[in-house]
């Protein structure tokens, strides 16, 4: 089959791989029909992560058809249509029936290198570096599912593939986002960063009914889509949230803070260049910038969510800050398995279409060119999907159905 | 490792040969690097630092010490403690009746054989060959535990496993105290490898754990990966 193979740092490759084998009884093969590149694919791409190999099949966004099944698959059968989590999960271990699917105890096989970095393991994902089990990921023509019957939700006829492909992260990771800054009725909240887990972010802050939204980004495309679809926006190019963010408040400050951006943060500023310098001498695996920011400008007492990814050491954190603010911190992967029914239920009653934000569709075996793309920023590229039966094109379409009325 | 004879003076816990060739190579290196390579710098230092003080971070963190007279060389001691959830009966009897299923969790670098009489020889795969020893359980308790020690063979060990029953799951412990021909080298090596039996002992369990709570153990062994630039893993799977 064809697959988008890591080589190293901004060099992934579609090549042919073998097909994947079911290799334990609750393992499923998906034939891919969609699948997507994330943002938190750049961070792999940009080399971020140690423990990814040469060689590695990147992607843990994408959805099919299922066209084998292990011997102990009880809920699914061939020919299922399937949106498939991010997260790997057994369904049975203590945190899996807490709902805390990004915290399984069982699938992530490499025990020493999670237990050297974090204590305990987590989760294994899909195509998201050794560290995090070293499952081939999704963007290829076939992938293998292990727990597929905890993972995988089939999707109604009724939802198209497009609808149903970001149910496998960036939604319920947005939506998460929302949930865990404990926005209340009236509030306002910032979210710093929009991409699609940003805008996501603010799709389902919306569902918690806050007063007033401000997003803050420096892109002109992602800015644009962020006020179309209701927010306030920051400029961080010329303005400043430490001083905005205030203003729009009331001097109070907003009472939840979002950091949809993790641990690859811009900005401007003497934050924003002691971090790059720390991360260019490698003293620092992560740029904390934003977490910095939402610190000092959340309301005293006020919620600090944070779905972007971070995966290592930061410096000069003003936990201080967030002491003396008595400010609530919550984070993490998102335990997708916990959002995918309740979520897909508001894509089939049109509470919400998630294909607002896609502005690139093009074949998988343009995907080494998309990836490019996606990291410069080129093009207006907020989104891409990719489709494994796309005939490749040197240049993709603009999309069809995109939202942003300047496009 | 309890060190029942104390520290050395100054925490010295690398022998004096050890010491001669981490000051030298960590000078060499350090000559090297500096001003070119930050990790290089840092590696340079640590071992010159490592051979002129006498003392090892690593080792500490690893209970190792190659310093003469701290305890007998190459003798070692792992433990690792795992909560799994089932019932406790079934925890014991896994572990306590069926020892052959070892080498179903820890394959491919434990095989073991029945000879009868609580007595099982294992073959374990070390860094530089394979070891063979016959073990024989000397006591055991249902459901709480049991222990062995070795009768014969290249590693003389002794060991236990005991099962405690707690709100949050059944609670297992194994310790495992060996002396490993080769001493504390063999032992090294086989930690750079990831065949070290702490590493092994802690995968093991977690193995374990997910046999009774998924009824399978998790791999990525056999699944596609493309050319990449190199074939070689370095890391465990």
């Amino acid at each position: 089959m064809k697959a988008l193979v890591y080589h190293g740092k901004m060099d992934v490759r579609v090549e042919n791989v073998p097909d994947p084998q079911i290799l334990n009884p609750k393992d499923a093969i998906i034939e891919i029909t969609r699948t997507a590149i994330c943002g938190s694919d750049l961070h792999l791409y940009h080399g971020l992560l140690p423990a990814l190999k040469s060689g590695d099949i990147l992607g843990h966004e994408f959805m099919g058809v299922v066209v084998e099944i292990g011997s102990k698959i009880e809920k699914l059968q061939k020919g299922d249509r399937v949106v498939v989590p991010f997260t790997i999960s057994c369904g049975n271990c203590f945190h899996c029936t807490k709902d805390e699917y990004s915290l399984c105890d069982n699938t992530n096989p490499s025990v020493r290198l999670a237990e050297t970095a974090y204590g305990y393991p987590t989760a294994g994902l899909f195509g998201y570096s050794h560290m995090l089990g070293g499952y081939a990921g999704g963007q290829a023509e076939f992938v293998r599912v292990p727990f597929a019957d905890v993972g995988c939700l089939k999707v109604p006829d009724s939802v198209s593939d497009e609808k149903a492909l970001f149910l496998s992260d960036i939604f319920p990771t947005g939506y998460q986002a929302a949930e865990n800054a404990n926005i209340k009725d009236g509030d306002t909240v910032a979210i710093w960063g929009c991409g699609p887990v940003g805008l996501f972010a603010i799709k389902s802050a919306q569902m918690f009914r806050p007063e007033k939204i401000i997003a803050i980004d420096g892109v002109d495309e992602r800015l644009d889509l962020a006020r179309h679809i209701g927010a306030v926006t920051i400029d961080y190019r010329t303005e400043n949230p430490l001083t905005r963010l205030p203003e729009l408040t009331g001097g109070r400050g907003p009472d939840a803070c979002i950091d949809a951006v993790g641990m690859e943060a811009h900005g401007h500023g003497p934050g924003a260049i002691y971090d790059k310098a720390m991360h260019l001498l490698r003293m620092q695996t992560d740029r904390p910038n934003v977490l910095r920011q939402a610190i000092h400008t959340c309301r005293k007492g006020g919620t600090i969510s944070v779905p972007g990814a971070y995966i290592g050491i930061i410096d000069k954190l003003n936990l201080g800050t967030a002491f003396g603010k008595g400010l609530t911190f919550k984070m993490g992967q998102t335990h997708v398995q916990k959002y995918m029914k309740p979520l897909l239920d508001k894509i089939v009653n049109n509470e919400i279409d998630p294909t607002f934000l896609i502005t690139h569709r093009d074949s998988l075996a343009d995907a080494a060119d998309a990836y490019q793309r996606f990291s410069e920023k080129a093009d207006r590229c907020i989104k891409v999907v990719l489709d494994p039966k796309m005939v490749s094109q040197k240049v993709s379409e603009p999309a069809e159905a995109t939202a942003v009325p300047s496009l | 490792m309890k060190h029942e004879n104390g520290h050395q003076p100054q925490n010295v816990n690398v022998s004096s040969w050890e010491r001669v060739l981490s000051a030298g190579t960590g000078t060499l290196i350090l000559s090297k690097s500096l001003g070119r390579s930050l990790p290089g710098t840092v590696i340079g230092a640590a071992l010159a630092y490592r051979g002129l003080s006498g003392h090892c971070h690593l080792y500490d963190v690893l209970s190792i010490s190659t310093a003469n007279g701290e305890h007998p060389v190459g003798q070692s001691e792992v433990r690792r403690i795992v909560t799994i959830d089932a019932p406790q009966n079934e925890v014991f009897d896994f572990f306590r009746n069926r020892p052959d299923r070892f080498d179903l969790i820890m394959t491919p670098l434990v095989e073991s054989e029945i000879l009868g009489d609580d007595r099982y020889r294992f073959q374990i795969k070390g860094p530089f060959k394979t070891y063979e020893t016959v073990t024989r359980v000397i006591s055991s308790e249902k459901p709480l535990g049991f222990e062995w020690e070795s009768e014969s063979g290249d590693v003389e060990h002794r060991g236990s496993v005991k099962i405690r029953e707690t709100r949050q799951g059944t609670e297992v412990e194994v310790e495992v105290k060996y002396q490993i021909p080769g001493g504390e080298i063999t032992t090294a090596l086989a930690r750079l490898t990831g065949m070290a039996p702490n590493e092994t002992l802690e995968r093991a369990l977690r193995q374990v754990k997910a046999h009774f709570e998924t009824g399978e153990i998790p791999t990525v062994d056999g699944q596609p990966r493309g050319a990449g630039k190199s074939d070689s893993t370095g890391m465990e799977n």
